[in-house]
């Protein structure tokens, strides 16, 4: 593999301090949403990213896309290093990555008809010429969505979940991106829905040849449309690989608990790992030397409470897990 | 519904502006000339709502007093409005030390007495309507400076405005296109409350011999001037009195509707569709 | 019989129409059975469950008839009412984070059950309340019953709710959406909580949820709901081995499984669920149903019996598709 990454994101990490005090606010210590994540994402591929609320999976998303500052680490895109790009470049890098997130209710200005919110993209980056333009532009990206163009003067409210979601898409693809950031783009719709939209997600990278992040907590939608996987804990990698083998082979105990208590919609399922199920609560211990996931693992020794892992690899095909597991 | 009293205080202020502007022509005597032989008198055929303390006719003082009150009502909003609304949607926007910066010099205007502005404007430019309205602008801006910056900061919160600046929108148009027809509602609703409390400000500036110049009338003039006479003819601060609230309320009609009509949310729910 | 329902209604009044929110069902719960009601947002479910409680706004129309150990809840006086929520019939809430009171300490919320319904003292409420967090598997009992709801996780939080619904052993335990808020790895856990608590005490369980997995790992009996009607009610491998309504199909097929081919395209349900307050003259599921026949359009399909624990509404099945 000699390609070059279209997207590397190289050891970032994200603080946020913590102030204490009345009076004088003195900052105590510092909160870590996100350390030392590293990863690259190919051209063509759908790169997905798992983990539970609070792992960093949002912040490692916003990062990607400058949305806000990097305590430390570099994410480059198509070799050129986007953090501390000036504005006027970054923007015109930004035509080229867009963002679909979670909740289709908040992401769309509640004051903007629809016709206008796909058409920002291009008022922004001044890619029309004319009016006709710009409407054929809108129509053309809401016909692709299945959304009627008839209805482009309708404000978000009179729009169902599902539709909302096909509206942001929509917005995402008019300025012809390479790189989609999906955050959660199907967590908060109805099952039939989200078939639908997932759908419609694979139809249009296949269509525009786009490359895909795609973060989500549920593992099943994951393994449907990512070729390559990385499990988040407490704001780190515990594991990535290619989907086959961190489906089939999951090394790290944490995405072992994690799919085994993935329900199953088969009541004949059986839960082969009733062992890896978490104990206890999910709490972090923040201060202390080593695995950040020690508290709740089923697996844990001494060793981990003092050494703190690094990623790994486990085997010849580029899996890599952080964990003491199969050390002596 | 809400459209029939968005017309209604249309319709009121459409009347006030007319009568603002043919003052001249209504008013049933000159404001300034004094009846000596009726002086503090209730309605009569003569005076249909009586005499002053210095026998002038009332109506016609009221109504030539509609001009000053309604531009300095009017007006000093609109100004503060204007300043206000800016710097608290910078403040609210950029937040950390420009917001700190901001809402500092607000609190200090916000501690100025409008008397003290006034006095220290009059001996600066002369007593009259704009040193009065440049008082009410210079210390009233901070209610909305603070109203806005407060909805700014929870509207910023919506992933909507990050998805504002993920697709490379400039500050500039995050906060005209997205951030201000967002928080339009409580700054309508601010305005014409304050545009109420701004005519109230100017009669107890004139009070004080620092506003609108005698002879020249206004509302709230003839409403302070009428209070000590309560008793002997009621009219003569109930009838001003009237007037403030009813544009007032008018304002407060225009104000509501607007609001409504502003939000496509609320404007529509005759032809809704499906809502979760 | 624990607690028989039967043509529920519940109605409510908007300014410009009357919204179904759930139309006519009817359904059974044994001692000690688990029956789960399946559906996505807006199909009624937890309407449907609210009603069981009469939980629902005054201006909503109530009808039909819900027999809970021989009384109707839908006729019965507001005394009896309110000695019957909480003792006898107890809710755990979707979220969480909204439903403890933040002012209170967690002891406070924990130990009114006992104060309301069995009028202890403080004391005795507070001990009973400490050993029903180490029941719920909380450590350090004592010291969490001093702690304000914000001091929690969402998972701990969730504990403490599932702990003042069990605290009278309720005859019937409502569950809605109770793990929609929370990661999977401590959904996986609470719910494993709470089903062998209702079993240990054995209370019935309602739970409401939209995912087909939980259902398939906890409950004995399905009712899948679509726009207010019961569409199919079958015991739980009944209804994953055989599903008989074509809705009931396409949630099946629309759910991403890991075991499945990948690279296989989804079969996600075409278009967008009715909306409540103009529902269609026919079958409600008519416009994205793919066996669509005539009559379909015009009536609407009852729930009949294919056999002793099945129960399909679809006139297509009927025909013989």
């Amino acid at each position: 593999m000699t390609m070059q990454p279209l997207l590397q994101v190289k050891a970032i990490s994200k603080e946020f301090p913590v102030y204490q005090g009345q009076v004088f606010k003195k900052k105590t210590y510092v909160t870590q949403a996100v350390k030392s994540v590293s990863f690259d994402i190919f051209k063509g591929e759908t790169f997905g990213l798992v983990g539970e609320s609070g792992c960093g999976k949002t912040t490692v998303c916003r990062a990607i896309l400058q949305l806000t500052p990097l305590t430390s680490g570099a994410v480059f895109y198509k070799g050129n290093c986007l953090s501390g790009m000036a504005k006027k470049e970054l923007r015109k890098v930004r035509r080229h990555m867009q963002i679909v997130y979670q909740d289709p209710f908040a992401s769309l200005n509640p004051r903007t008809k629809v016709r206008d919110i796909i058409g920002e993209p291009l008022v922004i980056h001044k890619l029309t010429q004319n009016r006709s333009e710009y409407k054929d532009r809108v129509e053309a990206m809401m016909t692709m969505v299945s959304l009627n163009p008839a209805i482009s003067g309708r404000y978000p409210h009179e729009f169902s979940g599902g539709q909302r979601q096909r509206i942001s898409i929509a917005r995402a693809l008019t300025v012809n991106p390479d790189f989609l950031v999906l955050d959660e783009p199907v967590s908060s719709l109805d099952v039939s829905i989200q078939a639908q939209i997932i759908n419609l997600l694979e139809e249009i990278r296949e269509k525009f040849s786009l490359t895909y992040l795609f973060i989500a907590h549920d593992l099943a939608v994951v393994h449907h449309i990512s070729k390559r996987v990385a499990v988040m804990y407490a704001g780190e990698i515990v594991e990535i690989a290619d989907r086959q083998n961190l489906y089939g082979n999951p090394s790290h105990p944490y995405t072992k608990a994690l799919l085994a208590a993935l329900p199953i919609p088969d009541p004949q399922a059986s839960y082969k790992d009733e062992n890896a199920m978490l104990q206890g609560g999910n709490g972090v211990m923040e201060h202390h030397a080593g695995c950040k996931f020690y508290v709740r693992c089923p697996a844990r020794r001494h060793l981990c409470q003092v050494k703190k892992p690094v990623l790994k690899k486990v085997n010849q095909h580029d899996h890599m897990m952080a964990c003491h597991l199969g050390e002596s | 519904m809400k459209n029939r009293t968005l017309y209604l205080g249309l319709i009121i202020i459409a009347a006030l502006l007319v009568v603002m502007a043919a003052a001249p022509q209504i008013a049933p005597h000159d404001p300034e000339a004094q009846d000596l032989y009726h002086v503090l008198e209730g309605p009569s055929e003569k005076h249909l709502l009586g005499t002053d303390d210095v026998g002038r006719d009332l109506l016609s003082r009221v109504i030539t007093g509609t001009r000053p009150t309604l531009l300095i009502g009017v007006l000093s909003t609109l100004f503060s409005g204007i300043i206000g609304v800016g710097l608290g949607l910078v403040a609210g926007y950029k937040g950390g030390a420009i917001d700190m910066a901001v809402m500092r010099v607000t609190d200090a205007f916000m501690s100025l007495p409008v008397l003290v502005v006034t006095l220290a404007l009059v001996a600066i430019f002369g007593s009259g309507m704009q040193s009065v309205i440049i008082a009410i602008t210079l210390v009233n801006w901070t209610g909305f400076a603070r109203i806005v910056r407060g909805e700014v900061l929870h509207t910023r919160e919506f992933v909507y405005v990050e998805a504002a600046r993920a697709m490379g929108a400039s500050g500039l148009r995050i906060i005209f296109y997205h951030l201000l027809p967002n928080v339009m509602g409580p700054i309508i609703v601010t305005a014409s409350i304050a545009i109420g409390g701004n005519i109230m400000i100017e009669s107890a500036v004139s009070f004080l011999g620092l506003g609108a110049q005698p002879p020249l009338s206004t509302w709230g003039n003839e409403l302070r001037i009428g209070y000590a006479y309560l008793e002997v003819v009621p009219l003569f601060s109930i009838a001003p009195g009237l007037l403030i609230t009813l544009t007032v309320l008018a304002f407060n009609f225009i104000g509501d509707g607007l609001r409504d009509a502003f939000d496509p949310r609320i404007s529509q729910t005759f032809n809704k569709s499906k809502e979760k | 019989m624990l607690l028989q329902v039967s043509n529920l209604r519940t109605y409510f009044k908007t300014r410009s129409s009357l919204v179904k929110a759930v139309d006519d069902i009817s359904f059974e719960l044994d001692q000690g059975q688990t029956l789960s009601i399946v559906g996505e947002s807006g199909s009624g479910k937890t309407a449907a469950a609210l009603s069981l409680m009469r939980l629902i706004p005054g201006s909503a129309q109530l009808s039909g008839k819900i027999m809970f150990e021989d009384q109707d809840i839908v006729t019965m006086g507001r005394k009896a009412l309110f000695g019957l929520r909480g003792d006898k019939i107890a809710m755990v809430f979707q979220d969480p984070m909204t439903a403890l009171n933040p002012v209170l300490t967690i002891g406070e919320q924990l130990i009114e059950p006992y104060l309301i319904h069995r009028k202890m003292n403080r004391k005795q409420a507070f001990n009973l309340g400490i050993a029903l967090l180490q029941k719920v598997r909380i450590q350090d009992a004592e010291k969490r019953m001093h702690c304000y709801p914000h001091e929690l996780s969402g998972g701990m939080r969730q504990r403490v709710m599932i702990a003042m619904a069990i605290a009278l052993h309720p005859p019937l335990i409502i569950a809605d959406e109770p793990t929609t808020a929370l990661d999977v790895s401590i959904a996986a856990e609470l719910l494993e909580l709470l089903k062998s608590i209702t079993r240990e005490q054995g209370s019935a369980l309602l739970l409401i949820t939209h995912n087909l997995g939980i259902v398939a790992r906890y409950a004995d009996k399905v009712m899948i709901m679509y726009a207010g009607k019961i569409v199919e009610k079958a015991s739980k491998v009944n209804l994953y081995q055989k599903p008989q309504h074509p809705y009931t199909q396409g949630l099946l097929a629309s759910v991403p499984k890991i075991s499945a081919d990948t690279g296989k395209k989804l079969t996600p349900i075409p278009g967008n669920p009715p909306d409540l307050a103009t529902p269609p003259k026919g079958c409600a599921f008519y416009d994205r149903c793919p066996f669509k026949i005539t009559q379909c359009g015009r009536n609407v399909p009852k729930l009949t019996k294919l056999n002793d624990d099945h129960e399909v509404a679809c006139f297509a099945k009927e025909a013989g598709r």
